[in-house]
């Protein structure tokens, strides 16, 4: 089967079935994507498929084939990160880190469908995405740090 | 059966006797020499390593599951190094025999982290410090009086010279270690209270940062345990025929713990597991009922045992104009870290290798030297970092099976819990049951009366042990 990730070509042999997230991670050797709870409940898994976050741990690899599939480690181009990215480091978002690629990743795609998210949407947006050291406030900040670095303005 | 050296370690614990401020330890003088002419690094005690490219590499004894004790730890020694924190290379402690300054223990847990490095830190980092200049003063022919340091450099004003720490490394092996290192005073505090940058913000962001569940060793397979369905189940009967032929699959066995399924890929383990039938035994203490045990808590009237008695806090209650009294009960509680129970271990003959995100590195050895008969001292921990804590991954239970999995097959193995597992079988935040009574006269709270009911963490967990 082949996959497009991070904008390479991969080829891996295993079942249609198998959850993405877990080739990603073993056949893939991409692990920062995370296992949280395997039924699309905590948000950890989160990736973007075609642009759009799916959660990895509940989508079978057969769904995903040929469709451009990109991780954490896709996001930061030619060596810059990516204003999400830089944001979360700026605001110091992170603490044990485990939720913060999901986050990350739920948050790039809020951003492209609103570039100047509001509190309530940043809420609605990222609701699904659990952090169990309670970063919220800072996501949020660092959601609207990221719409500024992105429109090229600052604070 | 408890092993001599846990039970003198618990018995510390329960002393409550204060961790004896480190010293720094570290090598002798002729290992630190040699060291350093080998590799050209400065090995100045236990925690500091001075690379010969003036970066400063830092062991933390401390486990980092969000707290920031990275940060708080690097900041700690780039003030008193004069470096800045963006070049301090942070790694978390393994097990190490000279590193238990906790209770006779390498634990993190308590919110005692800063507390206890805050000075032993720093300690550390000035000893170094001390040595470099002095083998700065040495070469210049100068009073170490005169010099000072800044930016990763000794320096000394009065001739104008400067030499990065990175350019001493040899020269400040050979110095003595320091019996007295003269901290930095606290209005001279450049770095501590001003740094505000996590260490780690980089590797949490871009995907790099590597957690327990992340560990890749060579020849590694892996492992799903299909747990009981009430604590204390144990497998009477495993039908795995048809996941035995799955691709991939090693090995599926019942063990103490549960059923473990081992395959090359925790995916093709996973898979394989749906396929197997359990019969269960309903064990020991399937009944457990958590309204049963608060009802009980709360008809409990045993005075107890009193912790502090100060005043007289009846006769203040009794003549109170407001009294005011509540019962706060939990519930016993899963801790649910985000990263799910998750270790590596790597059992070779009388020898294990454990990677795991811990918060005891002391408990880790503990269990496994337990589950599969090794000396303590042959277990040896490496700790990642750990996708939370919360007091949860201070008991190493799934380092055990890991241990006994690996035992089995031969193998390094990586076990990664089931979400339903960690929520099911964890070891729970005990159950407790606090009754308050106070006091307020004239706006003032004039009596405070506490009664705490709970199970006590410490003799459970040496039971579990």
């Amino acid at each position: 089967m082949k996959l497009q990730v991070n904008g390479k070509a991969v080829e891996v042999n295993v079942p249609a079935d198998t959850p993405l997230l877990w080739v990603l991670r073993e056949e893939v050797g991409l692990t920062g994507t995370k296992f949280g709870c395997g039924k699309a409940l905590c948000g950890a898994c989160t990736v973007h498929v075609d642009g759009q976050p799916k959660r990895s741990c509940v989508t079978a690899v057969g769904d995903v084939a040929d469709k451009p599939i990109t991780t954490i480690e896709g996001l930061a181009t030619d060596a810059a990160l990516h204003p999400v990215q830089q944001a979360w480091i700026e605001e110091n978002v992170p603490q044990c880190g485990y939720c913060q690629a999901g986050q990350i990743m739920s948050a790039v795609v809020l951003l492209r469908a609103k570039p100047k998210p509001t509190d309530a949407e940043i809420d609605a947006a990222m609701s699904a995405n659990l952090c169990r050291c309670g970063t919220y406030p800072r996501i949020r900040k660092a959601v609207h740090r990221a719409a500024e670095l992105a429109s090229g303005g600052s604070k | 059966m408890i092993d001599p050296t846990r039970r003198g370690f618990l018995a510390g614990t329960g002393a409550l006797t204060l961790a004896v401020a480190i010293g720094c330890g570290g090598d002798s003088k002729g290992t630190r020499i040699r060291h350093a002419e080998a590799s050209g690094e400065f090995k100045a005690n236990l925690y500091i390593t001075v690379m010969p490219d003036g970066r400063i590499g830092l062991v933390v004894n401390k486990a980092e599951f969000g707290q920031g004790v990275g940060t708080a730890y690097a900041t700690l020694a780039a003030e008193e190094l004069g470096v800045a924190v963006d070049q301090i290379d942070v790694e978390y402690a393994g097990s190490h025999k000279d590193m238990r300054t906790s209770f006779g223990m390498q634990v993190t847990g308590g919110s005692t982290s800063t507390a206890e490095g805050y000075k032993a830190v720093r300690k550390s980092a000035a000893s170094a410090r001390e040595m470099l200049v002095a083998a700065a003063a040495a070469s210049w022919k100068v009073p170490t009086s005169q010099c000072s340091v800044g930016g990763g450099k000794v320096l000394h004003a009065a001739s104008a010279r400067a030499i990065g720490y990175g350019d001493l490394t040899k020269l400040a092996a050979r110095e003595s270690v320091p019996s007295k290192p003269k901290l930095k005073a606290v209005k001279d505090f450049t770095v501590i209270g001003k740094h505000d940058r996590r260490v780690d913000a980089r590797s949490k962001v871009d995907g790099t940062a590597k957690f327990g569940i992340d560990t890749v060793v060579p020849n590694m397979v892996n492992a799903y345990v299909i747990h009981g369905p009430v604590f204390g189940a144990r497998a009477t009967k495993v039908s795995a025929d048809a996941a035995r032929k799955r691709p991939g699959v090693i090995d599926i066995f019942a063990f103490a713990g549960g059923v473990a399924v081992v395959a090359d890929k925790y995916w093709q383990a996973m898979a394989a597991a749906r396929e197997v039938e359990v019969t269960w035994s309903p064990g020991e203490v399937s009944k457990l009922d958590t309204e049963e045990m608060q009802r009980a808590m709360r008809a409990y009237d045993d005075d107890g045992t009193s912790v502090k008695d100060s005043g007289n806090a009846g006769k203040a209650l009794g003549r109170a104009k407001t009294k005011l009294r509540a019962i706060y009960e939990a519930p016993y509680l899963c801790h649910a870290p985000l990263e799910p129970q998750n270790c590596t271990v790597s059992v070779i003959g009388k020898t294990a290798e454990v990677w795991a995100p811990n918060q005891s590195a002391t408990v880790v050895q503990a269990f496994v030297s337990d589950a599969v008969g090794i000396a303590f001292e042959n277990v040896k921990v490496h700790t990642t970092l750990l996708g939370g804590g919360f007091g949860r991954r201070l008991v190493a239970d799934a380092c055990a099976q890991a241990a006994i999995i690996s035992q089995r097959v031969k193998r390094p193995v990586k076990l990664v819990w089931s979400r339903e597992s960690d929520m099911t079988q964890a070891f729970y935040r005990p159950v407790y049951s606090v009754h308050f009574e106070g006091a307020v006269d004239d706006g003032r709270v004039t009596a405070l009366r506490t009664h705490c009911i709970s199970q006590s963490i410490l003799l459970s967990s040496a039971e579990t042990m």
